[in-house]
C-alpha cells in the first residue's frame, strides 16, 4: 500500500518526500510502476521506498508502529513550550542599517529593571525547562545595565529551568569589562557582517560617521580575548548581489567558519527603502548559489566552512530531525516557540511580529508583561491566528508542495506584505524551493565530496 | 530472585520480593512476598561494574523497591552519576513517597529521564484499598503522587482493569485527570495471570473487550485533557480501532504468545500479541482482524 507522499518532477523523473523527511528519486517509468502498484517490493527500488516509508508490505497499522516515531520526530518541536525569548532591551541604536527592521521613527526606549524583573517573572510560567533568552535591541549594548540583570536575575527566578542567553549586538560598545562579564555568565554572542569592509560600512552606516566594520572587528577581538567565540549573520542587500565571493572571503578572514546567508525581509526600513536595497527571488537565489560555489571550493582547498540556511534544511533532510527554527516548521512559532518583548513591555508573537510593530502596527501584540501572562498570550486570538496559518497541510500551494517536509511561512510578512496572513509571499517561497532545488540537485548528483559536506552540515545546527 | 539483570533493552534492577501492599490481582504469588527476598548488599555493586555504553534503560521494581529504601536511594545516586543517559523507571506503589525523609532524599535525585510507575486501582480509598487489602493505601498513594509534583519526574498513574474495579475504570481515569497535580500519563493495564491473579482469577478475571468498553469514556476524558493515556497487554483484537492510536506493544518478548487463529489475522504483526499466562489459561478468545483495503 502507498503511505502519504509528496512529489514533483526532478531532472526528468520525480522526487519523492514524505512527513518523516526522507527522500527518493524515481524515474518516470518506477513512478508509474510504484503508483500502479506494479514495482516490485524486492527490486532496489522497491526495497528503499518500503525502507523510507514510501509505502509498506503489511497491515496500515503495523507501518503506523514502525514509522510513527519517525514521524513524530518530525514535527517534535510542537511537543514543546516557548522557549525562545527576544528582550529588546532598547530600540535605541548607534547604527542607521539601510535595512533596519529593529528600530523605527518611535521614541527613544530602554528596559528598564522594573520591566525586565516583571517579563523574568511572566515568562517563568513557560512549561519549557531550557529557554534561551536573546538579548536584542537596538542595539542592546546602549542599555547594559538591564542586560546584567537579567543575566543575573533570570536563574534566581527560574532555579528550576536550563536558561541560556545570547546577545545579539553590532559590538561597536563593547569593552573588555563587558566581554569579563558574558564570558563569566556563559553568554553567547552573534554579531553582523555583511562582507568586506566596503560593503559592510554601505550596509551599516553609523550615525557618528565611523566605520561599523572596524568597531564589530575591535569588539569581537575583545571578546576573543575574553575567550568567547563569535558567529555572525550576513544580511543580503541589492550592493551585496555582485559580491557573494568577497562575502564568503570575508567571513572567512575574520576568522567566521559558518554564514548565514539571509535574504532581507521586507520589513521596516528594508520595505520603504526597497527600491534601493531590495531584488528579486531569482536575484538572491543567483546570489546564492555563487557563494555555495565558492564555499565549496574553499573546501577543495582544505577550508572547512558552512552555510547556515543549508545547514537548517539538511537537518531535516538528512537526519530526519526537526528544528525549533521558527520560519521552518509548521505552524510557524511565533507564540507557542517564541516570543518578543520589547523595552516597554509589550509582547510580541515573534521578532518579525515587534519588527513591524516598530513601523507602528501593533497587529502581533499579545499583551504586555504588566496585564496579563503566560497563559492569556497563548490562548489569545492573535496567537491563534497565527498559528492556524501557519499550519502547511492547510494552505494551498503549501499541502501538496514537495518540499512541504521541510518548509514554513511567516504569516507576518504575509500580513506586511499583502494585509492578510496567509497570502503568501511569493518571494519566501521562491527562495526556499530555489536553496532547496540547489540541495537535492547536489543530493541528486551523487558527488562524494559534496555529499560529505551535506553531512557535515547537517549535524550543525 | 532479586538481583541485577542486565538484558539487551533493559537493565532491571529487582530490588525485593516484598511489598507493602498485598493486591488481591498481584501477579506474584503470595508465598514469594511472604517469603520476601531481598537484594544481597553485594549484589549492588554490579551497578558499578556494568558498563554506561551498553545501557539505555533501566527499571527498578520489587516488590515495593522502597522497603529497601536506604539501598534503592544509594542506588538512584549511583545511577544519576554512572548514566546520566539512561531512561529509568521505577515501579512503586508510591507510599513511601509519603514519607517525608524518603521523599527528601528521592527528590533530589530525580531527572526528567526519571517515570515513576504507581498503580492507583480506584476512584476513591474505600474500594483501593480494599483491592490492596492495605488500610490508607490509597491517601498515601496519592500524598506520594504530589510530593513529586515540584520533580522533573514523569509520573504514570497504572489502572489494573480486572472484576473488581470493572465498573470504577472510567471514574478512576476521571478522577486522576482531575487530581490537578503533575500525572504525565494514564496507563489501562491488563492482568497478567500468574501469581495471586491467577489463583483467583474466577473472581478476577475480567475480558479485555468489557474492560476497554467500560475504560473507554474515562480514557477519551483524559486524553482531552492532554494527557496521555496507554493500552498496556491488550491485544489489538480486544480494542476498538479508535483506540488503536494508544495500543502500546508491551508485553516482553519471552512472554508473548499468539492463539493459533491469530494466524489468521491480518494485523498480526502489529499486534502485542497476549501474555503467556493468559493464553495457558485458556481465558481470551481472539478474534482475527480481516484485512481492509
Amino acid at each position: 500500500m502507498l503511505a502519504h507522499f509528496y512529489f514533483s518532477g526532478f531532472r526528468g523523473g520525480k522526487l519523492l518526500t514524505n512527513d518523516m523527511g526522507r527522500y527518493a528519486f524515481l524515474t518516470d517509468a518506477e513512478f508509474a510502476q510504484f503508483t500502479s502498484g506494479q514495482l516490485d517490493p524486492d527490486s532496489g527500488k522497491g526495497r528503499e521506498l518500503l525502507e523510507k516509508g514510501f509505502w509498506y508490505q503489511g497491515s496500515f497499522e503495523q507501518y503506523i508502529r514502525e514509522y510513527g516515531e519517525q514521524y513524530r520526530d518530525g514535527s517534535r518541536y510542537l511537543f514543546d513550550a516557548t522557549s525562545l525569548f527576544i528582550f529588546a532591551v532598547t530600540n535605541e541604536c548607534n547604527h542607521a542599517c539601510v535595512y533596519c527592521q529593529a528600530n523605527g521613527e518611535n521614541t527613544p526606549c530602554r528596559m528598564t529593571e522594573t520591566v525586565a524583573e516583571q517579563a523574568l517573572r511572566r515568562i517563568a510560567a513557560t512549561p519549557a525547562r531550557e529557554i534561551t533568552i536573546e538579548l536584542q535591541g537596538g542595539e542592546p549594548l546602549v542599555n547594559f545595565p538591564v542586560i546584567r540583570f537579567l543575566v543575573t536575575r533570570a536563574p534566581e527566578l527560574m532555579p528550576d529551568k536550563r536558561v541560556s542567553f545570547s546577545l545579539v549586538s553590532n559590538l561597536s560598545l563593547m569593552t573588555p569589562e563587558i566581554a569579563a562579564f558574558l564570558k563569566e555568565h556563559g553568554v553567547s554572542v552573534s554579531t553582523s557582517l555583511d562582507g568586506p569592509q566596503a560593503l559592510h560600512d554601505r550596509n551599516r552606516p553609523m550615525r557618528g560617521g565611523q566605520s561599523a566594520y572596524a568597531l564589530m572587528r575591535r569588539g569581537k577581538a575583545m571578546l576573543e580575548e575574553a575567550g568567547i567565540s563569535v558567529s555572525a549573520i550576513q544580511t543580503t542587500t541589492a550592493a551585496s548581489l555582485a559580491q557573494p565571493e568577497a562575502i564568503v572571503d570575508a567571513y572567512v578572514e575574520n576568522g567566521f567558519r559558518q554564514i548565514f546567508l539571509r535574504p532581507l525581509t521586507r520589513l521596516g526600513a528594508a520595505a520603504r527603502a526597497w527600491d534601493t536595497v531590495g531584488y528579486s527571488a531569482e536575484a538572491y537565489l543567483a546570489f546564492y548559489r555563487r557563494a555555495f560555489e565558492r564555499i565549496l571550493a574553499l573546501r577543495r582547498e582544505g577550508i572547512p566552512f558552512s552555510e547556515m540556511y543549508a545547514s537548517l534544511f539538511l537537518t531535516k533532510i538528512l537526519r530526519g530531525r526537526a528544528l525549533n527554527y521558527m520560519e521552518l516548521r509548521s505552524p510557524c512559532g511565533a507564540g507557542i516557540g517564541q516570543i518578543a518583548i520589547t523595552a516597554d513591555g509589550s509582547v510580541y508573537t515573534c521578532d518579525e511580529g515587534r519588527m513591524l510593530a516598530e513601523t507602528g502596527d501593533h497587529a502581533f501584540r499579545l499583551g504586555n508583561v504588566f496585564r496579563d501572562g503566560y497563559d492569556e498570550w497563548m490562548e489569545s486570538p492573535v496567537c491563534r491566528a497565527v498559528c492556524s496559518s501557519s499550519v502547511l497541510e492547510t494552505l494551498p500551494g503549501c499541502c501538496d508542495c514537495v518540499y512541504k517536509p521541510y518548509c514554513g511561512v511567516c504569516p507576518v510578512v504575509n500580513y506586511a506584505l499583502h494585509g492578510s496572513m496567509t497570502h503568501l509571499s511569493r518571494e519566501k517561497c521562491q527562495i526556499h524551493k530555489g536553496i532547496l532545488d540547489l540541495l537535492f540537485n547536489y543530493l541528486y548528483d551523487q558527488d562524494p565530496d559534496v555529499l560529505e559536506m551535506l553531512q557535515e552540515w547537517s549535524d550543525q545546527v | 530472585m532479586p538481583g541485577i539483570f542486565l538484558e539487551p533493552d533493559d537493565l532491571c534492577v529487582y530490588v525485593t520480593e516484598a511489598c507493602n501492599s498485598n493486591c488481591v490481582m498481584c501477579p506474584m504469588s503470595l508465598a514469594s512476598r511472604r517469603r520476601g527476598l531481598t537484594m544481597a548488599p553485594e549484589q549492588w555493586s554490579a551497578l558499578k561494574e556494568i558498563d554506561p555504553q551498553a545501557v539505555f534503560h533501566i527499571t527498578i521494581t520489587g516488590g515495593e523497591p522502597f522497603l529497601d529504601a536506604r539501598n534503592t536511594l544509594a542506588a538512584l545516586a549511583l545511577i544519576r552519576e554512572r548514566f546520566p543517559e539512561a531512561e529509568v523507571l521505577i515501579l512503586t506503589n508510591g507510599r513511601a513517597l509519603a514519607v517525608p525523609e524518603i521523599a527528601s532524599v528521592l527528590l533530589p535525585l530525580l531527572t526528567e529521564r526519571v517515570c515513576l510507575a504507581i498503580p492507583i486501582h480506584a476512584p476513591s480509598a474505600e474500594l483501593h484499598d480494599r483491592i490492596t487489602q492495605t488500610p490508607h493505601s490509597f491517601a498515601q498513594a496519592i500524598r506520594g503522587i504530589r510530593a513529586l509534583a515540584p520533580s522533573p519526574a514523569r509520573i504514570e498513574a497504572r489502572v489494573v482493569a480486572h472484576r473488581w474495579n470493572l465498573e470504577q475504570l472510567s471514574p478512576t481515569f476521571r478522577m486522576l485527570t482531575d487530581l490537578q497535580t503533575r500525572i504525565t500519563v494514564v496507563n489501562l493495564i491488563a492482568m497478567e495471570m500468574t501469581g495471586c491473579a491467577a489463583a483467583r482469577r474466577g473472581e478476577l478475571w475480567v475480558d479485555y473487550r468489557e474492560a476497554v468498553r467500560e475504560a473507554r469514556e474515562g480514557i477519551l476524558y483524559t486524553v482531552r485533557h492532554g494527557i496521555d493515556v496507554g493500552l498496556y497487554n491488550f491485544p489489538l483484537c480486544s480494542v476498538p480501532r479508535e483506540l488503536w492510536p494508544i495500543v502500546k506493544n508491551s508485553i516482553s518478548p519471552r512472554k508473548i504468545r499468539y492463539d493459533d487463529a491469530c494466524e489468521n489475522c491480518a494485523e498480526r504483526e502489529a499486534c502485542g500479541g497476549m501474555f503467556y499466562s493468559t493464553r495457558e489459561l485458556g481465558l481470551f478468545r481472539v478474534e482475527p482482524i480481516e484485512a481492509r483495503r
